[in-house]
């Protein structure tokens, strides 16, 4: 006997209810699928932003930083850093130094907190792409270094994120001065030109970040040829072990720690966890949708009494009706699937393309989260998806089709 | 029977001067040793070579600077160790402005920033400011006598009459010969303290008593502690005004 194709028929017999049914599985679907584009796509915009402007694939620093981190220890930095550097890109590595220091503006009107970074310009075009970011002024100015001034302190060139100059209420070309919270709990001071404007794609990095190149930050920081960390980046699908194995051959490692990034407390391990929690409330959805899907079996059984019950004179044994009428259930919970599965990648896409503007909620949150998020999702993660919602779906329908088991033909056809 | 009369004459007269010491020390009022404590304070202007050994979790190191002061109100401090070098520090009666090399511009501190380390030390560029007498800004008590490495001081509290200063409570073991300050202890308004000032060493420098080596600890930064000795110091020896005013900062 041919199960599916009298399911597929029973299915067309009453459009409005199986239609309602594949609404609430489709829905589910939906759901979830945008859920997981968001969350997929947080995952994959907070990893890039981790990468490329925090903590690199691979982090190096001085060994006794973390466990002295909440003191700001700016003199536990890595010495030799030129060379180090130098060693890691010769080896193959792609790694930058990053010398990142507290600091502020105070003038009469303002006082702005600002993050000042001493970068390598020169290898950020391959690291970051930070040259690529550009919005306003010259990339090769910062890239050049300062000149030494003949009279007065020098003015160094400086990159900044493109909501500093709004905050300070300067324009590109201005200068600015900045105390900085230098090694030791000491502090110094230095004047900027703001030379270049980017785009950074974090909303907290546009408003504090002035980049200015290395050795200055290193004559801010009063650390003359050291710098915070340098931190790497490998070819795709690196393992963690491996990446930190090639680090360890290139260089001396001796005081240093030496991190992947996925052991280190950032904001993507909140969002792993998210993942986890996510996973189990697209489970209740689900449960949620197929209570529809049991609904509408309990009436189709209810409705369908005579017909059982005349499958059942027929010599129909229930076990066989059960089938019929689970296949009925789980086609419907299917062809729902399908559809919310289309709809939300097709929702997916054009958020992905598009862009969910996230600026007012993330510019102060301290999150390394880009303000626009793209979200997508893997077609792993669809299939996941599809499968699940099928099995949730087909497992719910089973329970209210046990009940014809009990039904006794004769009293069915009699009391319908 | 002779020499135990002269024992006890002698014994009697001992026990008066004692009394006699003892109750002309509590004669004075606490307004009168906080009066006398600041007529030692502070010279007509000075000059003086210092160095900061700043302790802490990370270790020891030096800051060394020279120090221009002229009555209450100006005081410049001019850092000449390696890593400071050129750095300045100018307070004039109501402003602190810092000089930094590399700056195109001087820094004028105000609010929060006040309370920041200076280089890194238990020394608050806030340390600095308060030139009035202490009379004026608190209402002061005393609180008993205590003796210091055998040292007899009286003990005098001191509470802020208004919120316009830095350590509304402060405790002092003022000396009650030279009339200097031995120990002192500064306090939030709930009493929780804050800094500590232990003055280990003093000398007579043109008559009057100078700490030349002090121990302060800011007690909210564990483990931590600055001392300040001054190696060289000349007091009234005219310091040119000039050396407190702006332009003169950024020279």
């Amino acid at each position: 006997m041919n199960y599916l194709a009298i399911a597929w028929r029973n299915i067309g017999r009453n459009v409005r209810r199986s239609v309602l049914s594949m609404i609430a599985a489709g829905m589910a679907a939906l759901s979830i699928i945008m859920l997981f584009g968001i969350l997929e796509g947080m995952s994959g915009d907070l990893e890039h932003n981790l990468i490329g402007y925090y903590t690199g694939e691979v982090r190096i620093r001085h060994r006794d930083y973390s466990a002295n981190e909440q003191l700001s220890p700016i003199h536990l930095a890595v010495d030799r850093a030129s060379q180090r550097v130098q060693a890691l890109q010769a080896s193959g590595v792609n790694a930058v130094p990053r010398l990142t220091l507290a600091g502020g503006v105070f003038d009469e009107s303002n006082q702005s907190a600002l993050l000042i970074t001493g970068v390598d310009f020169d290898l950020e075009r391959n690291y970051s792409g930070i040259d690529r970011r550009i919005t306003a002024g010259d990339y090769t100015q910062v890239a050049a270094g300062v000149a030494q001034a003949t009279n007065g302190p020098t003015i160094t060139p400086a990159l900044v994120g493109n909501r500093v100059p709004q905050e300070l209420g300067l324009a590109l070309g201005d200068t600015f001065t900045v105390v900085a919270r230098a090694a030791l709990g000491r502090s110094n001071a230095m004047t900027f030109r703001i030379a270049a404007i980017a785009d950074f794609p974090v909303g907290q990095q546009n408003a504090t970040a002035v980049w200015i190149p290395l050795e200055r930050a290193q004559r801010l920081a009063m650390l003359p040829g050291r710098t915070g960390e340098i931190i790497a980046r490998f070819a795709p699908g690196t393992a963690a072990e491996t990446a930190v194995a090639q680090v360890g051959a290139a260089i001396d490692t001796e005081g240093l720690e030496v991190s992947h990034w996925s052991t280190i407390d950032t904001a993507y391990q909140v969002i792993e966890m998210a993942n986890v929690s996510y996973a189990v409330m697209g489970l209740i959805f689900f449960a949620l949708a197929s209570t529809v899907i049991v609904n509408t079996t309990m009436m189709a059984i209810h409705e369908r009494r005579r017909e059982i019950g005349t499958l059942a004179a027929l010599g129909f044994k229930s076990g066989q009706i059960v089938r019929l009428f689970w296949i009925e259930a789980s086609l419907l919970g299917a062809l729902g699937s399908i559809a919310g599965v289309a709809l939300g990648l097709i929702a997916v896409w054009i958020s992905g393309t598009t862009g969910i503007d996230f600026s007012g909620q993330l510019d102060s949150s301290g999150f390394e989260m880009s303000n626009v998020l793209y979200p997508s999702i893997a077609a792993a993660t669809v299939a996941v998806i599809f499968a699940f919602s099928c099995l949730v779906s087909s497992l719910t329908s089973l329970l209210p089709t046990r009940r014809i088991t009990k039904l006794q033909p004769v009293a069915a056809l009699r009391e319908a | 029977m002779q020499n135990r009369s002269i024992r006890n004459v002698t014994m009697l007269a001992l026990a008066l001067v004692l009394v006699g010491t003892a109750i002309g020390a509590q004669t004075l009022t606490a307004e009168q040793i906080v009066r006398r404590l600041e007529q030692n304070r502070t010279p007509d202007d000075s000059r003086s070579e210092v160095v900061m050994t700043i302790t802490d979790r990370f270790g020891t190191r030096a800051s060394e600077l020279i120090a221009y002061q002229r009555g209450d109100d100006d005081t410049l401090i001019e850092f000449t160790s390696a890593a400071e070098r050129g750095q300045k520090v100018l307070r004039t009666e109501s402003e602190i402005y810092l000089f930094y090399p590399d700056a195109a511009e001087l820094i004028r501190l105000q609010g929060a920033a006040l309370r920041d380390s200076m280089v890194g030390s238990d020394v608050s560029y806030e340390d600095l400011t308060g030139g009035r007498s202490l009379l004026e800004d608190y209402e002061v008590t005393l609180a008993g006598n205590e003796s210091i490495d055998g040292n007899q001081t009286y003990i005098v509290d001191l509470r802020a009459r208004s919120r316009n200063v830095a350590y509304p409570r402060q405790r002092l073991w003022i000396d009650a010969e030279l009339f200097i300050a031995r120990r002192t202890e500064l306090s939030a308004l709930s009493g929780r303290l804050l800094k500590t000032i232990e003055v280990e060493q003093i000398e007579i420098i043109d008559g009057r008593p100078y700490p030349v080596d002090m121990v302060i600890a800011d007690a909210l930064r564990r483990g931590s502690s600055t001392r300040v000795q001054t190696d060289r110091i000349q007091m009234n020896i005219g310091v040119d005004p000039d050396v407190f005013s702006l332009d003169a900062l950024q020279w």
